[in-house]
């Protein structure tokens, strides 16, 4: 949709990757694919959490902490997008 | 005399009625008020028959229901056995069985336990606040389920004075809470730390803060922090190892000053940089009451940190293969002696023989001593330090998993002919169980599905890898260091 989404969605990628170890094992993985399917359990979604909210500088909602949020690549960019304070629907 | 869990919560009510004991976010209990809800139900489950020497199951998930729970059984007297609403009935069912529980509490009706008492039933409203429980110190206060090698749980009973032992140290020696502390109670109830987490707050005029449930606790934290004003909470070092540098700045921003942690080995950097918050380790087996050892950690505490020293009334031995002690600094296992000691594993006597040993060195006859498994050194500052098992327990998110049990029923699942497990740290998604099978291939959900009728969620595996053969070493055991190496066949999760 905007210019400024890509690097964002490039750089979850990048942690979602560290963070659950999957490249590592030959694992490919697009937007859309559901990390929780891949291997990802609570604790290393806390990881990735706390990973997301450092690297962007940003704190997300407390409505935002469920499963779904943390589905794939995509549902997390969406919500990093939504919680940055100039989000990229401006551009 | 030592006190009991009991002598210590009535004294707050007596004292300070109108301090807020258990808090949530839609509404909070004074001393006077949680401290009726609880006698009421304690009655009600002494006219059933419970008080010194019975234990009462509860069934209930972390909420103010357990809570109200956890403090009404140990006011009739009786142990307090928690179990997971989560796991398979069949195994709940044969823990009860076993432990002899006549009552269970439970925070909602199941179809498997008819007669069960609810622990928010309308009728308590009436019942007449009578004479309460009283039990002695060597009574017990909680039996709490732990894996057994053989296939069968084990239920560890721990007396009032190993616990009252506990909470004195955590109130006198460590700092662990004080009246004007709100604690969030963040573990499972079935786990011991919970008993520590919550009777502290109770036994000193504190308050329980107690967050919602729902999806992602952890990640949750530090919001339930801020909206319930918590000061101090427990978070598990499986947690706090690898993500406390990140997590501990917010925290301390968010108004907490003191975070405890233990169940497995603290590893991890930045434990001493979030002043003034600070993290206190604690070290211990369920069967020595929750934690003999703490340390404090600071700025020379090493990423891998020391399990600390023995509190009050606690004796700490590393001793060799005979049983003889050890040079400080040399390994040896660690054997725990003291106030703390568990009574044993309920109704299994020959079980109890073989690790809670007669104590050489106690100052009187009959003293006892446990073998914990633990292979630790005792460094020059008297700090004590975690080397791993003698045997192959491991810790699963905290909670101890003999893997012989995993095993066990694995073998008794369809197709099944061999099983190994093993942890597996460089999971696919995290650190995981992996499961390594011989015999006719069936599908992971087959197998998982099997196991989750008899084990509980922790201890089911996430990844099944089959082999034509399990790997062995030269003396004809199984080979784990070349199961570590096995690669995951691009096997999706169950």
């Amino acid at each position: 949709m905007t210019v400024s989404q890509e690097p964002v969605a490039e750089t979850v990628r990048l942690i979602v990757d560290k963070q659950l170890n999957l490249s590592a094992h030959g694992y490919e993985f697009g937007a859309d694919d559901d990390l929780w399917a891949l291997g990802m359990t609570s604790l290393t979604c806390m990881g990735l959490m706390l990973a997301i909210e450092d690297t962007f500088r940003i704190e997300l909602p407390e409505e935002a902490l469920k499963e779904g949020t943390f589905r794939t690549v995509g549902t997390i960019t969406a919500a990093v997008e939504a919680a940055r304070p100039t989000s990229g629907t401006k551009v | 005399m030592t006190p009991t869990v009991c002598d210590l919560f009535e004294r707050q009510v007596r004292d300070r009625p109108d301090a807020v004991a258990v808090r949530t976010a839609d509404r909070s209990w004074t001393y006077a008020e949680f401290g009726d809800l609880t006698a009421r139900l304690a009655v009600r489950l002494r006219r059933g028959g419970a008080g010194p020497g019975s234990v009462v199951g509860l069934i209930a998930p972390r909420g103010p229901q357990a809570l109200t729970g956890i403090v009404a059984v140990l006011r009739s007297g009786a142990a307090c056995l928690p179990l997971d609403p989560a796991d398979p009935p069949l195994r709940n069912r044969e823990i009860l069985d076993d432990t002899g529980c006549e009552q269970v509490l439970v925070a909602s009706p199941a179809d498997w336990l008819p007669g069960a008492q609810l622990i928010d039933d309308p009728t308590l409203a009436d019942e007449e606040t009578g004479p309460l429980g009283a039990p002695s110190p060597l009574d017990l206060a909680y039996a709490i389920t732990t894996s057994g090698s053989t296939g069968r749980p084990k239920v560890v009973g721990v007396p009032h004075e190993g616990i009252a032992n506990l909470l004195a140290a955590s109130f006198e020696d460590l700092d662990l809470i004080r009246p004007d502390d709100v604690m969030l109670w963040t573990l499972p109830v079935t786990v011991d730390s919970t008993m520590h987490d919550v009777l502290m707050p109770l036994c000193c005029g504190g308050c329980v803060a107690v967050p919602d449930g729902g999806e992602l606790p952890a990640t949750r934290m530090v919001h339930a922090v801020r909206a319930l004003g918590a000061t101090a909470l427990e978070i598990p070092a499986a947690v706090l190892g690898p993500y406390g540098r990140s997590l501990l700045p917010r925290l301390a921003e968010a108004g907490v000053r003191l975070v405890i942690t233990g169940g497995s080995q603290l590893d991890g950097p930045g434990l001493a940089d979030a002043d003034p918050l600070v993290v206190y380790n604690g070290y211990g087996p369920t069967e020595t009451s929750v934690a003999p050892l703490w340390h404090r950690c600071d700025k020379a505490t090493p990423r891998w940190a020391p399990i600390g020293r023995p509190i009050r009334g606690i004796r700490a031995h590393v001793l060799d293969e005979e049983l003889n002690p050890v040079p400080d600094g040399a390994d040896g296992q660690l054997y725990i002696a003291g106030a703390g000691l568990a009574r044993g594993y309920l109704g299994l006597p020959g079980r109890t023989a073989a690790v809670f040993l007669p104590d050489p060195f106690a100052d009187a006859p009959g003293g006892r001593m446990y073998a914990t498994g633990d292979r630790v050194r005792r460094g020059p500052d008297g700090e004590y330090v975690f080397l791993g098992r003698v045997d192959d327990q491991i810790k699963i998110s905290g909670f101890r998993v003999e893997i012989g049990e995993v095993e066990h029923a694995l073998r008794e699942c369809p197709g099944v002919v061999d099983a190994a497990v093993l942890p597996r740290q460089d999971a696919p998604g995290g650190a995981a169980v992996v499961a390594f099978l011989v015999g006719t291939p069936c599908p992971d959900d087959e197998i998982a599905g099997h196991l989750r009728d008899r084990l509980p969620h922790h201890m089911v595996p996430r990844f099944y890898v089959w082999l034509d053969r399990l790997p062995l070493n030269r003396p004809g055991k199984i080979d784990r260091a070349a199961l570590a190496t096995i690669p995951f066949v691009n096997a999706p999760a169950t």
